[in-house]
């Protein structure tokens, strides 16, 4: 549209320059703007070269070059795609391209390294589109996971078990406090690879621990979080402070004690874990959870200090520290109440069921991890993501039609091949059959059907991590662009009222015929150009200012990693 | 007789401003953070009764409903009107207990039903629940 209108509005504007009527110089002010803002806003996957991609097509090596030099900044994210174009397009069964995409998601992992670096590690998350890009948590995870993958079918765990280490890392770096991956397929194959490597037991036991807990995690959240909003709904004194900020760490620390509390532990146990535990979350309340803490507590304490008479800061203050000083105390009655609940009341029977699902799904993925062929599937097209706001400031991630936001580990018959390694299964999905020797890897047509487990869900992982703090830097920047365009525009308003004003007092001067007249006019006319001159200039200062957050994300990511039992 | 005729016009104000400001809870409650909405807070205590019971003891949830009652009408005619230092210093003590603990919630609550203006605070509570029943 814009691009379309604006040779006229140019060639109009060029006109004009021969005279100064004020309506011409507004139009080529307007020819200006057009052609500026024309230039800024293509974004990334919507360039001729990358747009191979939105076909789910991969591009040839030469193309990636090409793309490589004339775009560094975004070398990574076409590596990216490139390497998940190729699963879902290419010839998965080749040699050839599983070392191709093994070497491009390498290369894009490599990368991530630089956020050791603290400057890097804050421009991580690429805020600008013109940043280099590299990738969200859930990506980068992601990307070192299935390296890992392509390397185990490879049979070589000496590099694949880095690459799961990786894995968890990223997936628990970017948490909102330091908890461990809630992928329990991270930890399957990290233990077989462990087993392959004939490593012995007790070195086995952070993978068989990491099972266990990351199954314990999806099988009893819903569950424990359910019991939890029971409570706070049954509570005679659910308004006061401090038992909502009880809530809110009771919310985390359940979190973390079933990432983290002993395997043998019962409903109870891991309650009271939480509970212990409390003191870690509450210094962390108002810096991890600043947003929750302002929407939620702050407020309250604000009316609380108006009903007390001590709406000055220093009265904020104490009441505000009065409630973190009681909360360990609320905790241990919280903690109560969610016992007796838990055993007196419905959730008995949903907790146990959670409970006994999580040891035996874990004894079951540990037997399937150490078999001699382990069924993986990859399914469905992962999270997407889409900006939001004035100036697409925000951007938010979307649950993927194929994927749920739910902390559950979905069971479905999936109809597999089982002979070893790499199969293009149903579209753009793929199988790999881990054996464990190359001698077994014979290629026989057979497909089973399966139960199989979801054991990483991408929508789930990329909504969950959260504690980036990109999105407010952009909001910042996008009420001052938006402040400079109304100031901007205002002083247009204003300038074009003193032109008119210039207009009538000439009128009326050349009708008294009166020079003095004239000077009066002038002088409007002056400081019409100044306001004129005025809106330019903030124009400018507004215009560069790119408030809008990274569009780019890898589309082409599988949402779903079976397991086959 | 005129003298008479004005303290018993202020003292007839005052019980109307009282009762008024019983009233201003189940008016308008969503002004403020620190209190659901009348309806809201009966329909959560019916819906979680068994829980409640489970909790608290048998038979106790209109003695909750009652007491949340007041706190919160109590709260709000806090924050929107002068209100006389008797009742203030009750409404405070009220709220202190409402943040402290359970048993000094419903000790504090009890001993401010039997003044009178705990009554009038009750009526008000009363006619809402039988206009909402």
């Amino acid at each position: 549209m814009k691009n379309s209108q604006f040779p006229v509005i140019a060639s109009e504007a060029w006109q004009s320059k021969r005279s100064a009527n004020p309506m011409r110089l507004l139009r080529l002010w307007l020819a200006m703007t057009l052609a500026f803002t024309s230039c800024m806003g293509t974004i990334t996957i919507n360039k001729p070269e990358f747009r191979p991609f939105l076909q789910h097509q991969p591009v040839s090596q030469e193309e990636l070059s090409k793309i490589h030099k004339s775009s560094p900044k975004d070398s990574v994210l076409a590596d990216l795609l490139q390497a998940f174009a190729l699963m879902r397009k290419g010839d998965i069964e080749s040699k050839a391209i599983q070392k191709q995409i093994s070497g491009l998601l390498m290369t894009s992992v490599s990368t991530f390294e630089d956020l050791n670096d603290p400057v890097n590690f804050s421009k991580a998350f690429s805020a600008d589109e013109d940043k280099p890009f590299r990738g969200r948590p859930h990506e980068r995870m992601y990307a070192s996971f299935m390296t890992g993958v392509f390397e185990l079918a490879n049979n070589n765990c000496d590099l694949a078990l880095p690459y799961f280490k990786n894995a968890e890392f990223l997936d628990a770096r970017f948490q909102k406090l330091p908890f461990g991956t809630d992928a329990p397929l991270v930890y399957a194959l990290s233990l077989r690879c462990l087993h392959e490597k004939g490593v012995s037991l007790s070195d086995q036991q952070h993978a068989r621990n990491g099972i266990y807990k990351s199954v314990r995690f999806l099988s009893l959240q819903e569950p424990l979080i359910d019991l939890l909003i029971e409570t706070a709904k049954s509570d005679m004194r659910t308004m006061a402070i401090s038992n909502r900020m009880a809530y809110m760490i009771m919310e985390v620390g359940l979190y973390y004690s079933l990432l983290s509390a002993p395997n043998d532990s019962s409903i109870e146990e891991l309650i009271d874990y939480a509970a212990k535990n409390a003191q870690i979350f509450t210094a962390a309340i108002k810096t991890n959870f600043e947003e929750e803490y302002k929407a939620k507590l702050s407020t309250l304490i604000k009316e609380q200090a108006n009903i007390q008479g001590q709406s000055k800061k220093e009265g904020l203050k104490a009441l505000e520290e009065l409630a973190f000083f009681k909360v360990d105390q609320v905790m241990s009655s919280l903690k109560d109440r969610l016992i007796k609940l838990a055993k007196e009341s419905n959730f008995n029977k949903a907790l146990e069921n959670g409970l006994f699902a999580s040891k035996s799904l874990s004894e079951k993925i540990i037997v399937a991890s150490l078999s001699p062929k382990m069924i993986l599937n990859f399914t469905g097209m992962g999270p997407s993501l889409i900006r939001e706001g004035g100036y697409n400031e925000i951007s938010t991630v979307k649950t993927s039609p194929d994927g749920t936001d739910r902390p559950i580990i979905r069971e479905k018959m999936l109809a597999t091949p089982t002979s070893c390694g790499f199969h293009r299964t149903k579209g753009e999905d793929f199988a790999v059959v881990l054996c464990a020797n190359r001698e077994s890897q014979v290629k026989e047509k057979d497909i089973k059907t399966m139960p199989s487990y979801e054991l990483l869900s991408l929508s789930r992982k990329a909504k969950m991590i959260q504690g980036r703090k990109f999105e407010q830097v952009l909001k910042g920047r996008a009420q001052f662009k938006a402040a400079t365009e109304e100031i901007s525009k205002l002083s247009l308003w204003g300038a074009f009222f003193l032109f008119h004003l210039g207009n009538s007092i000439m009128d009326s001067c050349r009708r008294s015929q009166d020079d003095s007249c004239n000077y009066a006019a002038y002088a409007v006319y002056g400081a019409a150009a100044i306001t004129a001159l005025f809106s330019g200039i903030v124009w400018l200062v507004g215009k560069p200012i790119n408030p809008s957050a990274d569009s780019r994300y890898v589309h082409l990511m599988y949402e779903s990693s079976w397991l086959s039992i | 007789m005129k003298k008479l005729f004005l303290i018993l016009f202020f003292l007839n104000g005052c019980a109307i401003s009282l009762k008024e400001q019983s009233k201003l809870y189940f008016r308008n409650p969503k002004k403020y953070y620190g209190v659901e909405a009348p309806l809201e807070l009966k329909k959560r205590l019916e819906k979680h009764k068994t829980s409640l019971e489970i909790l608290y003891g048998q038979n106790k949830t209109s003695q909750i409903l009652s007491c949340t009652f007041l706190r919160n009408q109590l709260y709000v005619a806090m924050l929107s009107n002068n209100l006389d230092s008797k009742i203030k210093n009750a409404a405070l003590l009220l709220e202190e207990a409402y943040q402290n603990d359970d048993n000094e919630f419903i000790k504090s609550c009890e001993n401010i039903f039997k003044e009178d203006f705990g009554k009038i605070f009750l009526s008000t509570q009363k006619e809402f629940l039988r206009i909402t029943s």
